[in-house]
């Protein structure tokens, strides 16, 4: 049961993969023939393994952070909901990854990711500090972190992974690199965006 | 009507969510059981030395070997082996010692990448070090390394079962063990048991920081918690020695690039938290180490004595003595090249000691990679060292 449920993460994760490498969204009106060639390549076979396998061995199970990402960018391709990954969610994964990633590699004798097992004495506090994020994160209306951490709780809690640990379910490199790379490729487009603008504005005063 | 959805779906799932999480099987604070098995008292006993070649070895390459004793007597041993280190066609092999007999059966393999592939549904890119613990309940616990995306800093571990004593071995499991794509868990020694059943598995980190830590599974690979037992660069391959259900000594391998010395480190609550690590007197050339107690408690260890020929550290195999619980040591025999004679390009490494209960000790090592070598002592041979 738990390769179904990784193995469609990695499907939803490839499929935007593919679509972002072919551009699915400079295809116009042949989107779905993007979608079509994408979902093929997923479960080709390469070797003595599909491409899906390839991606779960490399990488692991997903977490919710990814498979949202991942979701909202195919939905954006789509074009049915001029859909982004939200500010709010990018700017906590970065926060989070920056003390979790040092310390669970060997920075000090505190390992945060043992936290994250059900025996442990602060996994309690954990969770409800978690569940109340998401709630004050609803309140507030911002949808993607609340949605993010309400499905960390519901899988974690469900174990439908391998992980017995909540931080598989919230984070993972690949979110964290998404964030990063979305955040900069953000920041260059509002950029370029003000510099082009100038640039019109100066022209036309100078008409 | 998306709203509508946001309004009341999202609250809803994060209050199942938590109520699911919070309801999720708790465990007791760690308590190591002891193997009272060791402990009895045998027969009086000639001292007794003798060495056994695991022949023929099926492969060209072959390292990392470990072993439990059967419930029929007998020693089952597993290694890997294939055309050299991290080759695709490395592959898990196992032979049994026939302890009456004192003849080895033909080796047969176990499990390939292939199989581990099948039962974990994801690319397998390559295999390695296996560990055998045997649990109290009756099956035998086989951990062992597989990697996916690179080298053995990215290795992860797996978990399989077997009820027949190895003959045959249930589907394997993934250990999540890292928030980091469950990479860099890796092991080599023996594990200990806990008084409610679970194993710890003495792991090691590999990628940037180099550490040790205990890995808690249930009987049925399921994560019950990780326990750090050092941190920084430079100690892995945790070796351990339970004293009683709270204390235990542990001591690593050295792998920084500097002066390189064995580490201790001990636990007074089950291995939860471990004291500040600690450079020995023990002069070691970044090679695995293994330790064990004899009969009345003094522990030895068997090691790559640095001291006598730093250019061709693994040239040699000692064993050493220590009556302060792990503090100090003293060289008393050497197994391998006991007059520095031998061509130095021999190495000899990765040992692992197997206590019996009819009071013998089965030492396995890699000789040069191209074979394991078993060496059987007693308690009787172990007095005269001293």
């Amino acid at each position: 049961m738990t390769s179904i449920f990784s193995l469609f993460g990695h499907g939803i994760f490839l499929l935007a993969l593919i679509l972002f490498i072919v551009q699915a969204k400079r295809w116009g009106k042949y989107w779905p023939l993007a979608y079509v060639l994408a979902a093929i390549m997923v479960v080709l076979p390469v070797k003595d393994w599909l491409v899906i396998e390839f991606s779960r061995g490399y990488f692991s199970d997903l977490s919710m952070t990814t498979i949202i990402m991942c979701s909202v960018y195919i939905m954006n391709v789509a074009g049915a909901r001029r859909l982004t990954s939200s500010n709010e969610l990018k700017y906590s994964v970065l926060a989070l990854a920056t003390v979790l990633y040092p310390l669970t590699l060997g920075l000090s004798m505190l390992d945060p990711y043992a936290l994250g097992f059900s025996s442990h004495s602060f996994y309690p506090l954990m969770v409800s500090s978690l569940a109340v994020i998401a709630f004050v994160a609803w309140y507030f209306s911002v949808w993607q972190l609340a949605l993010v951490l309400s499905l960390t709780l519901l899988a974690n809690g469900l174990s439908v992974y391998e992980s017995n640990n909540l931080w598989n379910y919230l984070i993972d490199p690949i979110a964290v690199i998404m964030c990063l790379v979305s955040l900069i490729y953000g920041h260059i487009g509002s950029v370029s965006k003000k510099f082009i603008n100038k640039i019109n504005d100066k022209v036309q005063s100078d008409v | 009507m998306i709203t509508k959805i946001k309004k009341i779906f999202v609250p809803l799932l994060i209050v199942i969510g938590l109520a699911l999480s919070l309801s999720k099987e708790q465990f007791d604070e760690p308590l190591f059981w002891l193997d009272t098995s060791l402990s009895k008292a045998v027969p009086e006993q000639q001292a007794k030395l003798s060495s056994f070649k695991m022949m023929p070895v099926p492969t060209k390459a072959v390292h990392s070997a470990t072993s439990v004793e059967l419930r029929n007597g007998n020693l089952l041993a597993m290694w890997y082996g294939g055309s050299r280190e991290g080759h695709v066609d490395v592959a898990l092999y196992s032979a049994e010692f026939n302890t009456s007999k004192q003849v080895w059966s033909e080796p047969k393999k176990v499990l390939d990448r292939y199989n581990a592939a099948n039962d974990l549904n994801r690319y397998i890119k390559k295999i390695g070090n296996p560990v055998l613990i045997k649990h109290p309940q009756g099956p035998l616990v086989l951990v062992y390394v597989s990697v996916s995306l690179a080298g053995w800093a990215t290795s992860q571990l797996n978990m399989a079962l077997s009820y027949d004593d190895g003959q045959t071995w249930h589907a394997s499991k993934r250990l999540v063990t890292s928030p980091f794509i469950n990479i860099s868990t890796l092991v080599k020694n023996d594990g200990v048991i806990y008084q409610d059943g679970t194993i710890g598995i003495t792991a090691y980190h590999e990628l940037l920081g180099e550490f040790s830590e205990m890995v808690r599974v249930t009987l049925d690979g399921e994560m019950v918690e990780k326990y750090r037992m050092t941190r920084g660069k430079n100690t892995i391959q945790p070796t351990l020695i339970v004293k009683n259900e709270k204390e235990a000594f542990a001591l690593m391998r050295d792998s920084s690039r500097s002066i390189q010395r064995a580490h201790y480190a001990d636990t007074q609550d089950g291995g939860k938290t471990w004291g500040e690590f600690e450079a020995l007197d023990v002069q070691n050339s970044n090679s695995a180490v293994f330790i064990f107690n004899d009969k009345k408690l003094r522990s030895w260890m068997v090691y790559n004595d640095q001291t006598r020929d730093m250019e061709h550290s693994r040239n040699n195999l000692v064993l050493a003595v220590s009556n302060d619980e792990g503090k100090t040591w003293k060289n008393v025999y050497y197994f391998e090249n006991k007059e520095l004679n031998q061509d130095l390009a021999e190495k000899f490494a990765y040992p692992w000691v197997e206590p019996t209960t009819n009071g013998e000790y089965h030492l396995f090592y890699t000789w040069s990679r191209k074979e394991i070598k078993h060496t059987v002592f007693n308690d009787a041979w172990l007095e005269t060292l001293l």
